[in-house]
């Protein structure tokens, strides 16, 4: 019985179908309001799932000079984690199918390992695009993930727990995190914006620069996986910023309670499209000296205050 | 980071869009003059060749067969420059305002216009296209001096039918050399 | 129609390879991505990368030393794919190729003409000197009813 119900909750909800739902709703959101702020029409709702129908119909391309094995398996390994992680992200109930005192430091785990293949992708495909791609994905990782590390250790060490659905609970009756710590609300969505190579930070994507960076080589059915997978990390950034800062369900009864999470994290899309939209991108020196200079002096004052106020 | 007049103009256009409904909803709006695809009136063409001659990118070829001329026009190499209605001496050739010109075959993209051409009554041999004859008898009697434009017409019919050897051989014969008029 | 037929109807990828010419063309595909004819709202994206597109879409005349790099772009871009010139001088070689006249630079075929289809099967030829936008949106939807026929060829996995 039990065993069905994690299979239920890891296939369905908030497994891999409502989490390629929402997904495609936030991808196309964004791609929609940046389409609608630029003066034009954009795509209509079925847009991402038929780009990645058709990803996956298309025959698939490895180069002869790749390293066949870990190119191919590259790609189910981003897919494969992306889903894992989706099982420790509470989405409108308080707690997530796996909880555990300390869950908070596995989904960090977690959310470290989709940049790192994207690093591990450029040099087996054999181009020098991806070699390029993956230079400027390790000095982007190596910015944001310190500031997203302190922020959310501030968070734990202000709810004094490091389960995130001890957190969600902790913020309900709207004592939510993004007011008693702003700082750290702040760093975690200059980071998300980081994580998810929006515009100013999609340098290891440079379209007019390096071709596609790290994915340049991938055709077909691994670029299907590979758009799944992106699109199920839209789903991860909006959601967590919703859980661990704007109470995330506010521990409503079940419809209301989901419905609840995707209007916050439909705002929370939002503003990530208004900064896309209105930036041009960073070089990546430019982008590093950034990230030293406003997310992680905003993340450690978070964690000044996470110790002042806290207690 | 960005800047506040962006913002602005940000916010504006979300509540305008500008774009087309092209290929769905009204036709799209052309300028008048515009450049589209070249058509021939098949009424006006004399198969004179003016414009094959003008054409800049050899589009327009004048092909000559046993008893017919064929002016074909090639537009996948037309540049729609505009050279061919600028001396047709008819005003056959036209550029209209059709530009949805695609197709699967390179074959396709051909428009054209068969003249046939008139034998000799005398030797045999095609000379000139039967529009052209036509024409060069009606402006001739058209601007030609009242009083000699009985004579004129009956010599017109009787060497219209011959190539221009054959007419100048016959001429005395026919009774149409220009010794009469001195 | 099945799922994955309408699927690649409405999501038609684009590179641009541009061999030769004037540039006309390629500023009337760069203006059918701007808001006013946006072709985004059609499904298009322009990715400049063979290997992610499914429309090769090429401009200018082919002159000899673009032919090598026409024909491994070619290669690159995984099946089923449309090819589609656009402009006179892609499909005939235009106004660099007359009867009289040698070009140094331009291949001719057996009929003395030159253009893309020397190089590689085209399946959609729009004529236009430049096209307009709206000439190439059409062009692209004529594209779009012949890709049901093009299917998966067997397993090209180790082409460059």
């Amino acid at each position: 019985m039990s065993f069905l119900m994690y299979l239920a909750d890891f296939l369905i909800y908030p497994g891999l179908v409502f989490a390629f739902v929402v997904g495609w709703f936030f991808y196309w959101l964004f791609r929609k309001l940046r389409a609608r702020m630029q003066y034009r029409r954009g795509p209509p709702w079925f847009q991402p799932f038929a780009d990645i129908i058709k990803l996956l119909s298309k025959s698939s391309i490895v180069p002869k000079t790749a390293h066949r094995k870990l190119f191919v398996w590259l790609a189910v390994v981003l897919f494969v984690s992306i889903w894992a992680t989706l099982m420790f992200i509470p989405a409108g109930s308080s707690s997530a199918p796996i909880a555990f005192f300390g869950d908070l430091i596995a989904l960090l785990y977690l959310l470290l390992i989709p940049p790192l293949v994207f690093v591990a992708c450029g040099p087996s495909s054999s181009s020098p695009y991806g070699s390029i791609g993956s230079n400027r994905e390790v000095v982007l990782m190596l910015a944001y993930e310190s500031a997203f590390t302190i922020a959310i250790i501030s968070i734990a060490f202000m709810t004094r727990s490091l389960s995130l659905s001890v957190i969600v609970g902790q913020q309900s009756g709207f004592s939510w995190l993004i007011f008693r710590n702003p700082f750290a609300a702040a760093a975690i969505f200059l980071c998300l914006v980081g994580k998810l190579h929006l515009k100013p930070f999609d340098i290891p994507e440079a379209e007019q620069e390096i071709v596609a960076g790290t994915v340049t080589e991938y055709s077909g059915k691994f670029l299907g996986l590979i758009e799944i997978s992106r699109t199920l990390l839209w789903y991860i950034a909006g959601v967590l910023f919703a859980d661990l800062f704007l109470g995330g369900g506010d521990g409503l009864p079940p419809p209301w309670c989901v419905i609840d999470l995707l209007i916050k994290a439909s705002i929370v899309v939002f503003t990530l499209t208004i900064v896309n939209v209105a930036s041009a991108r960073y070089r990546i020196d430019q982008a590093f000296t950034w990230y030293l200079k406003i997310p992680i002096p905003l993340s450690l004052i978070g964690l000044a205050l996470a110790f002042v106020i806290g207690g | 980071m960005p800047s506040l007049v962006l913002l602005k103009e940000m916010i504006k256009a979300l509540r305008r869009c500008v774009t087309t409904r092209y290929p769905f909803g009204p036709p799209a709006t052309i300028i008048h003059g515009y450049r589209g695809q070249p058509e021939i009136d098949k009424e006006k063409c004399t198969g004179c060749g003016a414009c094959a001659q003008a054409c800049s990118t050899e589009a327009i070829r004048m092909k000559q067969g046993e008893d017919a001329r064929i002016i074909d026009i090639f537009y996948g190499k037309c540049a729609f420059c505009q050279r061919c209605e600028d001396v047709c001496p008819e005003d056959a050739i036209r550029l209209t305002e059709r530009f949805e010109l695609a197709g699967y075959e390179r074959e396709s993209l051909r428009v054209n216009n068969e003249v046939r051409m008139s034998k000799c009554a005398n030797c045999g041999h095609t000379f000139f296209p039967d529009k052209q004859i036509e024409i060069m008898k009606k402006r001739v009697l058209e601007n030609i001096k009242a009083d000699i434009k009985a004579e004129v017409q009956v010599d017109l019919e009787k060497y219209s039918r011959y190539c221009v050897n054959c007419r100048r051989d016959l001429s005395f014969t026919m009774d149409t050399h220009t010794r009469k008029w001195y | 129609m099945g799922l994955i037929d309408w699927a690649r109807k409405k999501s038609p990828w684009i590179t641009h390879a541009h061999c030769g010419g004037c540039n006309g063309c390629d500023i009337e595909i760069a203006a059918a991505l701007t808001p006013r004819f946006d072709i985004e709202r059609l499904g298009c994206l322009l990715k400049n990368n063979p290997r992610y597109s499914d429309v090769l879409i090429i401009t200018g005349p082919v002159p000899k030393h673009t032919e090598p790099m026409l024909l491994r772009i070619y290669q690159q871009t995984p099946d089923p794919k449309i090819v589609m010139a656009i402009g006179e001088c892609a499909i005939a070689g235009g106004i660099y190729v007359e009867e009289g006249y040698d070009n140094y630079s331009i291949a001719r075929g057996a009929d003395n003409a030159g253009g893309a289809d020397k190089v590689v099967p085209v399946d959609v030829y729009v004529p236009g000197c430049p096209p307009k936008p709206e000439a190439i949106i059409h062009g692209l939807a004529l594209a779009l009813k012949k890709l049901p026929e093009k299917k998966l060829k067997a397993k090209a996995s180790n082409t460059r």
